[in-house]
């Protein structure tokens, strides 16, 4: 009960803050939101599977492309289904064909799947509708895509809490640390891998729907942009990505700093984000929170470690 | 006594290798089998297709009086066949506890909650190691990680328990202790197939052999008459400290 009031109470805080920051200030508040939700919905099935996944922006840019071919067709509510129904659909498509791959080719064709989508959008926009770009002319302002992507976080985090805590939980952890026992204790390995791909990938392309009215002017190459993929992958290392709390602790200074260099150094970003991303995986392969317990519990020998399944 | 493993003309092909050549074998309910024969001879991958980890080439697998033959390991571990492995097997990132709850959770049982702690804590106690459920798994010495492997198999609630060599690199005193946990397994009914070389403990715990050679069954029954067997001795006790 104590957790569920602080939870009311930190949303409904977080909820009245574009009131009090400025347009600029609302402009960074979706940005984060929009990040945290990226990354926590992403380490929900990376994080204990450990299968690396570049294909956030894929799923991301098939939201936000959603939006852009239907918001002139459909009212907004049924656009999200649609763009939620898209983007399971293609998951569990994508989840069929490829989750029996390990490792490393997995990272490979997950972004490689990201390339794929944009350049089949690209052929049919050319080919088929002859309208590369895309307009959209939704009456939303940064604060109402502030609120819709903070209610979808709160969602997410709940969800991954909850799944934290279920059987599917333990399933994924045990297959992230050995298949062949998760097998033979009676674990489904591609029905569990599967569902938590769809559920982490339906979120992801919602962030993108929901964000996509930003942009107003939408083509293949703004919305596929694979910069996405990294940064969520980043952010959740950072923070831990097999913590409730991981991906939200590296998202919120990530994307700040982040932010902060794309103005100030916008012809180095790339190389900067690369030296960053180098770092984080050297210095804190369990990252910033295991660190942290580390240096604050070191000779507990792992009594500390006690389960929160 | 009922027939619970029932392997017919079971036989695995890698490429040109056939590693096991039409192994037909029943085992009842409440038997111990140890499953003996030189390195090559086929007892791991045999272990294996009975558990699912590899698929027949050809032949049937009935488990229980229903055919599993091709069946992946989770529907076999769902059917009440439990194993531990030959190289140890732990989940470095558990918890002894979480370890334990995996088959309990997801085996034929599926057991959550108050019940899963009760099996649980029932199985460490089982192999000594229930002072140590919250610890990590991976800080464990390699007797107790055998131990927990064990602990694990058994908190399926298994019909059929496969031991791989589960005695390999224990010390004579913690010999003496795993075969004397294995008897007490013994005597509470459940049913055992252990592959075995330490022939001390085949002759301790086993009534029933079955040995291979070539991936052939070449003999099968009472332990002794089997380890008396002239072409047993001829393939297999030649080199070994029988």
């Amino acid at each position: 009960m104590l957790y569920l009031g602080i939870a009311a109470v930190s949303v409904g805080g977080l909820s009245v803050l574009p009131f009090l920051l400025g347009d600029y200030g609302t402009g960074l508040l979706v940005g984060l939101a929009g990040y945290v939700t990226l990354a926590t919905a992403w380490a929900m099935f990376s994080g204990p599977t450990r299968y690396i996944s570049l294909a956030t922006v894929a799923f991301f840019g098939v939201g936000a492309y959603t939006v852009a071919v239907l918001n002139e067709v459909l009212p907004y509510p049924l656009v999200l289904l649609c763009a939620a129904g898209i983007g399971a659909t293609m998951a569990l498509l994508v989840g069929l064909s490829t989750l029996r791959l390990a490792g490393i080719y997995f990272v490979i064709f997950s972004f490689g799947l990201a390339e794929l989508v944009r350049q089949l959008i690209t052929w049919f926009e050319v080919n088929v509708t002859g309208t590369l770009g895309r307009y959209i002319f939704l009456d939303l302002g940064a604060r109402e895509i502030y609120w819709q992507l903070l209610a979808l976080g709160v969602c997410t985090i709940g969800l991954a809490a909850w799944i934290r805590r279920s059987r599917l939980g333990l399933a994924l952890r045990v297959i992230g640390d050995d298949e062949t026992v998760a097998a033979h204790s009676g674990i489904n390995l591609a029905r569990s891998k599967l569902v938590l791909f769809v559920a982490s990938a339906t979120i992801i392309t919602l962030v993108g729907a929901i964000q996509a009215p930003r942009w107003v002017y939408v083509e293949p190459s703004i919305v596929f942009n694979p910069t996405v993929s990294f940064l969520t992958v980043i952010m959740a290392l950072l923070g831990g990505a097999t913590r409730l709390w991981g991906p939200l602790c590296g998202a919120v200074p990530l994307f700040l700093l982040f932010e902060w260099l794309s103005a100030r150094f916008p012809d180095h970003f790339s190389i900067l984000l690369g030296l960053l991303f180098m770092a984080v995986v050297y210095a804190l392969p369990n990252g910033v929170l295991a660190a942290i317990e580390g240096l604050r519990k070191p000779k507990r020998n792992g009594a500390s470690k006690e389960a929160t399944a | 006594m009922s027939e619970l493993l029932t392997t017919d003309a079971l036989t695995k092909r890698f490429g040109g290798l056939t590693a096991v050549d039409g192994v037909s074998l029943t085992v009842r309910k409440g038997e111990v089998l140890g499953l003996l024969g030189p390195n090559g001879s086929g007892k791991t991958t045999l272990m294996n297709l009975i558990s699912g980890a590899l698929k027949p080439s050809e032949g049937r697998l009935l488990i229980a009086g229903s055919d599993l033959t091709g069946a992946r390991p989770d529907r076999i571990a769902k059917a009440g066949v439990a194993r531990t492995f030959q190289l140890v097997r732990i989940l470095p990132s558990l918890t002894l506890r979480e370890n334990v709850m995996v088959p309990a959770a997801f085996g034929p049982d599926r057991l959550w909650g108050a019940p899963l702690e009760a099996r649980v804590t029932e199985c460490l106690e089982t192999v000594g190691l229930a002072a140590r459920a919250g610890q990590a798994a991976s800080e464990l010495a390699y007797i107790d990680q055998k131990r927990l492997e064990l602990a694990r198999a058994l908190a399926a609630g298994p019909r059929l328990l496969l031991l791989d060599e589960w005695l390999a690199g224990l010390n004579p005193t913690e010999l003496h202790e795993g075969i004397g946990l294995i008897r007490r397994l013994e005597e509470t009914g459940l049913t055992i197939i252990m592959v075995e070389h330490i022939m001390d403990a085949v002759r301790a715990l086993c009534p029933r052999c079955a040995v291979m050679n070539s991936g052939k069954l070449i003999a099968d029954g009472p332990t002794d008459a089997v380890l008396s067997d002239p072409h047993v001795v001829a393939a297999y006790l030649g080199e070994e400290d029988a």
